[in-house]
């Protein structure tokens, strides 16, 4: 059997991993296709629908916000910037992450130790914090700025990940063998090596989402995020929080979005590493 | 050294046999072992890796893997007590007192983070709690001097990774005799070592058994060890017991193909051969066992005969005491013959 | 004790590392005083004075020197508009400790434990139901949590009259001393502390599974089974004495994002800590009280890290005769 099939047949065995990946598909095509799923406008005002709670009466499945907005479309919008954003952060990190590895993995000595400095200090600076400063003077405003700011801290992981990878690959014998036919550093470190870490790497990769989707929701709770009329899941919260005790779907629907989205994530991500990583998955 | 006539056996072991449950099915690594093992004798255990030697002495302690291995069928009776029907708290006042077993790997069977010293002082107060303090201590300076270990009062209080292998390994074998069992079971004691200190280390082994006069399994793949410390020999192959004999007909006159195979393909100086014989093939998967005799695709006494293709051979033979074979053609095996490259 | 002075060591470079590169950052990308200069009330003069008291007139290499010498002797000195920084900071930095650390304790205790019983009961309903658990716990967003603590014990309250957790505040006017300010404190902490527990107790309980799971599959727990040591010794002094040492480097790397979940949670219960302090000051761009934040941080995370270290060589010999 091929490394697909095989990999797809470990992949099956794991049924919540299945049924979220099923999940994880529908709200993203679902968000990708905003625009023609969508009832309303996420902008449309209706003041005299204002403030209902969810009911099927016009389809308004979420309810609606204080200006009559259908809070189901608000929330669907908000999702797909949320999952754009989340999906940019981690393949910007996962790239970054991945050279920075490899690169401290593969040539060790003094670059190892500068890079892995490097990591140690952005590691030990206050997370979010940092995130909010940098938010505030900065990246305030656009999702691509948004998306930048978080990749550039959230490469850490990936990066030991790798080197760890690249510190035992590069003893093996076929990285001797590339060598004796000539190959450079770059194609032995991208073409030969790399192919045989894509695991950790995916695993990490979707991981990442999960955490860029939580990180980017809390920088737009705190208003230092994705500033409006881009929809952001975490304005919502913030705005809908002066009345959840009476209008408790504004703060609701757009939360149980971002715990379903992060929660099937987890699943395919925990699904994947046990798939790509049969000696992990004895356990 | 062979049997005594008419003293009970330390353990008495019949028809064990151990089930794997696997995800691709059932896995049979042990069918119908029987042997027997006397006070102050040793039994060594012979075979290549996988024919199912440690798992059958993982079966008497009750260590399978669970719950994938289980016990199908067999008895083991140690001083008259089955251990295989015994309840997990009757096993464990078992283990470490009147069963003492030593690992392959010292590194690793050792708790990092623990001395040296409170390991086997563990293995005391497992079986006496109430030891007070001071006699446990002389006691694990005395384990320590009977395995050959200089300055024992400051090895106690070292770290496994502070000590080399072979010390490691004395270490393990002071912690197995700790309560002075009436049967250790030694699994590939020195195969982990390096060959200097191996023989140190089988030293202490024949040093701890002489003294204490407990029944030894030895398990290994290494026929030199076998000549060098065992009285009687058991040959596996494919989880069953093929040959048992004591080691000088074992080596001088062995009565089953296999075990035949193994002495010729052992490296000689003493002879002319031009090159190595080993045997041709592999193993029987366990998983799915052809029938008929396990060995008989790479046995060159059987030729494709019926018997061996159909029946799996019984032991033919004195049973456990003298020589006994399972195989068809025993007779017909001459001193070293097995199977011929082509 | 020569493995912590090295590693104290190498953290003081890090620390002045991290203050340049935040100072550099915050200072360079915008005027501190670009807020005060288009208020109309606030005249020249005003503006001119500030400027001379902060050196903000000189190269940004000298206001680093200025500011490192405020930060250090005069205990990070004054606000722009000439308030002192260090009582506000003072006052802030203990309750948010008060919140972390019970925080963590609480998670350590409670996710450890439960590690510990999901790997001994592997596939069991139990360790099914502890991995859905920890699966919330990494899915769910602090703040939204809070928010929803808050409804629903709000509403509890309103709809029984029972107070059993408050909502906001540290603590209720005239709260008394001795046990029943202490009861009244817990009261009010419960709620953020959950908020910020449940994340990391999914986290720990979730590494040490897998450390434990690691461990149990070790030799040496073949051998101390071999020994005759009861299950409960095999698992606890053995396995797990093994399997806590990774959730040390586990907890201490968390810190860091413990400290960014006490800032939100400390915003929506309205708790007067670092989180609120540091909201403020970036909301009005206050660039020292700012620094001054995240050194205090800093300094946290590097010394909760130097803590992690030292329980980690009193864990580990092998780390100890390195």
């Amino acid at each position: 059997m091929s490394e697909w099939g095989l990999f797809r047949r470990r992949f099956m065995r794991h049924r919540l991993a299945v049924g979220a990946s099923l999940l994880l598909l529908l709200i993203a095509a679902a968000a990708l296709f905003a625009d023609r799923i969508a009832p309303y406008a996420f902008d449309a005002i209706d003041l005299p629908n204002r403030s209902k709670p969810p009911t099927l009466d016009g389809w308004h499945v979420f309810g609606t916000d204080k200006i009559g907005r259908d809070y189901f479309s608000r929330v669907l919008y908000g999702t797909r910037t949320s999952l754009l954003v989340a999906i940019t952060v981690a393949l910007l990190s996962t790239a970054i992450g991945t050279v920075v590895g490899a690169v401290a993995g593969y040539y060790r000595g003094w670059i190892d130790e500068l890079l892995m400095r490097v990591t140690d200090f952005v590691l030990s600076l206050p997370f979010l914090a940092v995130l909010l400063v940098a938010a505030a003077y900065v990246g305030q405003g656009s999702p691509g700025r948004v998306a930048v700011i978080l990749a550039l801290l959230l490469w850490t992981n990936i990066a030991r990940i790798v080197r760890g990878q690249y510190l035992s690959l590069r003893e093996k014998e076929f990285v001797e063998a590339a060598r004796a036919l000539g190959a450079t550093d770059a194609r032995i470190i991208f073409r030969h090596i790399l192919p045989n870490t894509l695991g950790p790497i995916i695993v990490n990769a979707t991981l990442c989402v999960a955490l860029a989707i939580l990180l980017e929701s809390t920088l737009s709770f705190l208003n230092f995020g994705i500033q409006p009329p881009n929809p952001a899941l975490g304005k919502l919260i913030a705005d809908g929080q002066g009345s959840m005790l009476t209008q408790w779907w504004l703060v609701t629907m757009p939360g149980l979005a971002i715990v379903a989205i992060c929660l099937s994530i987890n699943f395919v991500g925990d699904g994947l590493r046990d798939a790509l990583d049969p000696a992990q998955a004895v356990r | 050294m062979t049997a005594a006539e008419n003293v009970e056996p330390v353990l008495r072991v019949r028809g064990l046999t151990v089930e794997f449950t696997t995800a691709d099915g059932v896995v049979h690594a042990v069918t119908d072992v029987s042997y027997d093992v006397a006070a102050g004798e040793t039994l060594a255990i012979v075979g290549e890796s996988g024919c199912g030697k440690t798992v059958s002495a993982l079966a008497l302690l009750g260590l399978l893997p669970r719950p994938q291995g289980r016990v199908s069928a067999g008895s083991a009776l140690l001083d008259g007590r089955d251990l295989l029907a015994m309840d997990e708290r009757e096993l464990r006042a078992v283990r470490g007192r009147q069963i003492g077993m030593v690992f392959q790997d010292p590194m690793t069977s050792l708790n990092p983070v623990l001395t040296a010293g409170a390991q086997i002082e563990e293995a005391l107060t497992a079986h006496d709690p109430s030891l007070p303090q001071a006699d446990r201590a002389a006691r694990v300076v005395e384990l320590l001097t009977l395995a050959g270990i200089p300055d024992p009062a400051r090895q106690a209080a070292a770290y496994p990774h502070q000590l080399s292998g072979g010390m490691r390994q004395r270490v393990m074998i002071a912690m197995a005799m700790a309560n002075s069992p009436a049967l250790l079971v030694a699994d590939e004691p020195t195969s982990a070592l390096d060959v200097t200190v191996q023989a140190q280390v089988l030293d202490v082994l024949r040093t701890a058994q002489q003294e204490t006069g407990a029944a030894t399994i030895l398990i290994t793949h290494d026929l030199g060890v076998v000549a060098e410390m065992a009285d009687r020999v058991a040959v596996m192959y494919a989880g069953r017991i093929v040959e048992l004999a004591d080691v000088r007909t074992v080596f001088d006159h062995p009565r089953h193909p296999y075990t035949a195979a193994l002495l010729s393909s052992l490296p000689r100086l003493d002879t002319n051969h031009r090159r190595l014989a080993p045997i041709a093939g592999q193993p029987p998967s366990l998983l799915d066992p052809p029938p008929g005799c396990a060995f008989h695709p790479r046995c060159g006494l059987s030729d494709g005969r019926l018997p061996c293709r159909t029946d799996v051979p019984p032991r033919h033979g004195t049973d456990v005491d003298g020589q006994s074979a399972a195989c068809h053609y025993w007779n017909e095996v001459g001193p070293r013959q097995g199977t011929a490259i082509s | 004790m020569s493995f912590l002075l090295r590693r104290l060591l190498v953290s003081i470079p890090v620390l002045v590392l991290s203050s340049v590169v935040v100072f550099f950052g915050v200072s360079s990308v915008g005027d501190p005083l670009a807020h005060l200069r288009v208020q109309p009330r606030v005249s020249q003069e005003t503006i001119q004075a500030m400027v001379e008291r902060k050196h903000l007139d000189e190269p940004l290499p000298q206001r680093y020197v200025h500011w490192l010498r405020e930060a250090t002797i005069d205990r990070f000195g004054v606000t722009i508009t000439n308030q002192p920084i260090w009582p506000d900071l003072r006052r802030a930095l203990g309750n948010t400790m008060q919140l972390v650390l019970v925080a963590e304790l609480l998670s350590l205790c409670i996710g450890v434990p439960l590690g510990i019983l999901a790997a001994r009961r592997q596939y069991s309903a139990f360790d099914y139901s502890a991995t859905v658990v920890s699966f919330l716990g990494y899915s769910v967003p602090i703040f939204w949590f809070a928010l929803v603590l808050q409804v629903l014990f709000t509403n509890l309250f309103l709809a029984t009259g029972v107070r059993l957790f408050y909502t906001a505040g540290l603590s209720s006017p005239g709260a008394g001393t001795g046990v029943a300010f202490l009861v009244d404190r817990i009261q009010h902490l419960g709620l953020p502390v959950l908020a910020i527990a449940f994340v990391n107790v999914a986290l720990y309980s979730r590494y040490m599974r897998a450390s434990m799971l690691d461990a149990l599959h070790a030799d040496y727990i073949r051998t101390a089974r071999a020994k005759g040591l009861t299950e409960r010794r095999v698992t606890i002094r053995h396995a797990a004495r093994n399997a806590l040492i990774p959730i040390v480097t586990v907890a201490a790397i968390n810190l860091g994002a413990t400290f960014g979940g006490a800032l939100v949670t400390e915003s929506i219960f309205s708790i007067d800590g670092m989180g609120l302090f540091f909201l403020r000051a970036l909301a009005r761009r206050e660039v020292y009280s700012v620094m001054a934040f995240l050194m205090v941080t800093t300094v946290f995370v590097v010394a909760a890290n130097l803590v992690a270290d030292a329980v980690y060589g009193a864990l580990d010999p092998r780390i100890r005769h390195e």
